[in-house]
């Protein structure tokens, strides 16, 4: 059984029909990515998962269970972390707080300080920052936060959504090896990208999307500079 | 000297149960979108409660404590009650909700307690005046300032250094993305209406200490006040309901105290157009709040 799976999704808002039947199978300790132009629907597949839109159809299981009527909080506590668009962290908050906001899902208080520890050596920037208002941070720090944030959950799945956009090359292949070395760690990514030859480069599966249908899904090996792929984009 | 001295006093006091008020009104309208309407009547219900503490002669601290947990009950209560089935509501809908619990709770005062006011006989050495640094200034004054000033910096500890404290700064930024971390919306949005209930009882307890008595539309002209002191200094922001406040007390006492008698009728309105005045300049307010806004 697959960690993730996401059967004939569809979602619409209003008139919009914005994800047509979407099926995806996400497997434990993998990175997958979602692909397509602007509009395409992956954040709209992203954020369904997350809790934050409701499906008209079709059904998001997590280890089994149907994450239909679950709250996004809720969602979090299953197990799933999110990234998102845009990174969202607090601004008017310091570093640390919003890492100590995020580590209140931790019912032992030593355990979230024991993460947070973690954070820092595994971003030390951000402990150099800590006592800094977030809206501070330049946008790879911030990217770096968003992702610690998410991470103090202990998520078994990460939800992230174009985690390199608007960022200088050098944060860009950090921001990438990061997610390499999260599936060593064993959690599962599932990843909206806008940059497509780094994500193909790392994913273990990637889905394409046009216009809210799978234009093409299966291993990068399979779609590579292939015709989808480029299909997907013009179609927009 | 004296008498300006004695009118800063009065200022600083009224301008605090104003900003107590504004802060309340702020911190839920901060997360929940909610313009509410009805918090007089979680301050009137709080100044029932200190009516109810002292005609029982549990004395002052007593008072105190029992006006500060009604209001904080009628707050939580009124949340569950009224506004937590209107979720997802537009902020009209919600406005229109809070108009109609003010109005019943009123109409609730007027029949089940009393439609007139009922005095609270306040002990004789508060409603004295003392001597502070060689001027006189009034008792009651000067602990209103005292109180005020405690709460204030409680609730800046409050939320800077608790767990909650910080969930509600950052649910004022994005309430959603506080969920997404795993937090309970529910939690929030009731810490947040226990906080601004605690903050209407210490302004009931201040207020019903001034007047000396309690009446089912004591909350109202306080919080008409507030209301003009969020818009002031930027609807949703703390800091910028605490300035306006401080302002709008400050223009109401002092154009009292030093404006011909001939214009006091006009002291609202005076009041008002100051208002006006610096919202032409800032139409944000003066301090507007920090919020990311998402579909």
């Amino acid at each position: 059984m697959s960690l993730l799976e996401i059967e004939a999704l569809h979602v619409r808002y209003g008139p919009v029909h914005a994800l047509k039947g979407v099926d995806l199978s996400v497997d434990a300790g993998t990175i997958s990515t979602v692909l397509g132009a602007n509009g395409a629907g992956k954040t709209t597949l992203l954020m369904a998962v997350a809790g934050a839109r409701r499906w008209a159809s079709g059904d998001i299981r997590f280890e089994g269970q149907s994450l239909a009527k679950m709250a996004p909080e809720d969602i979090v506590q299953a197990g799933i972390g999110l990234c998102p668009e845009g990174r969202r962290v607090f601004t008017a908050l310091t570093v640390a707080e919003n890492l100590q906001l995020a580590g209140a899902i931790q019912r032992d208080a030593g355990r979230a300080k024991r993460l947070t520890d973690e954070m820092y050596g595994r971003f030390p920037i951000l402990a150099e920052r800590a006592g800094q208002r977030a809206g501070l941070l330049s946008g790879g720090e911030q990217q770096m936060l968003a992702v610690a944030r998410a991470l103090m959950a202990t998520p078994r799945l990460l939800l992230m959504d174009e985690p390199s956009l608007g960022l200088a090359p050098q944060m860009v292949d950090t921001v990438f090896s990061v997610i390499k070395t999260l599936r060593e760690e064993g959690i599962t990514v599932l990843l909206v990208e806008q940059n497509v030859p780094r994500s193909l480069a790392i994913a273990d599966h990637a889905l394409v999307l046009a216009t809210g249908s799978t234009a093409a899904s299966g291993p990068p090996s399979s779609l590579e500079g292939g015709e989808l792929v480029r299909a997907a984009y013009l179609t927009a | 000297m004296d008498i300006f001295i004695q009118q800063t006093v009065n200022a600083i006091s009224l301008g605090g149960v104003y900003a107590l008020l504004a802060l309340g009104l702020a911190i839920v309208f901060s997360i929940v979108r909610l313009i509410n309407f009805a918090h007089g009547e979680i301050m009137t219900v709080g100044g029932y409660g200190v009516f109810a503490a002292i005609t029982f002669g549990m004395g002052i601290p007593g008072a105190i404590a029992i006006g500060i947990a009604f209001s904080i009950m009628a707050a939580v209560a009124m949340e569950r009650v009224a506004f937590r089935p209107m979720q997802g509501a537009s902020i009209v809908s919600l406005l229109i909700t809070s108009f109609a619990v003010s109005e019943i709770l009123k109409v609730l005062f007027q029949n089940g307690i009393s439609a007139r006011p009922k005095p609270i006989p306040m002990p004789l050495q508060l409603s004295g005046t003392w001597e502070v640094g060689g001027y006189t200034v009034g008792v009651i004054a000067t602990i209103s300032i005292v109180i005020t000033f405690v709460a204030l910096i409680g609730l800046t500890l409050f939320l800077r250094r608790t767990t909650t404290g910080i969930a509600m700064r950052a649910a004022a930024e994005d309430f959603a993305m506080v969920r997404h971390l795993g937090l309970r919306a529910g939690r929030v949005v009731a810490a947040a209406f226990a906080l601004s209930g605690l903050l209407a009882g210490v302004a009931a307890i201040i207020w019903t200490a001034n007047r000396g008595s309690v009446d089912p539309l004591m909350g109202f002209f306080p919080v008409l006040k507030a209301f003009i002191a969020t818009v002031l200094g930027g609807l949703g922001s703390l800091s910028g309901a605490v300035a306006g406040g401080f302002i709008v007390g400050a223009i109401e006492v002092f154009s009292q105290a030093f404006l011909p008698d001939t214009l006091a009728p006009y002291r609202d309105a005076i009041v008002l157009t100051a208002v006006i005045l610096i919202l032409l300049v800032r139409p944000d307010g003066l301090i507007p709040p920090v919020k990311t806004d998402r579909s």
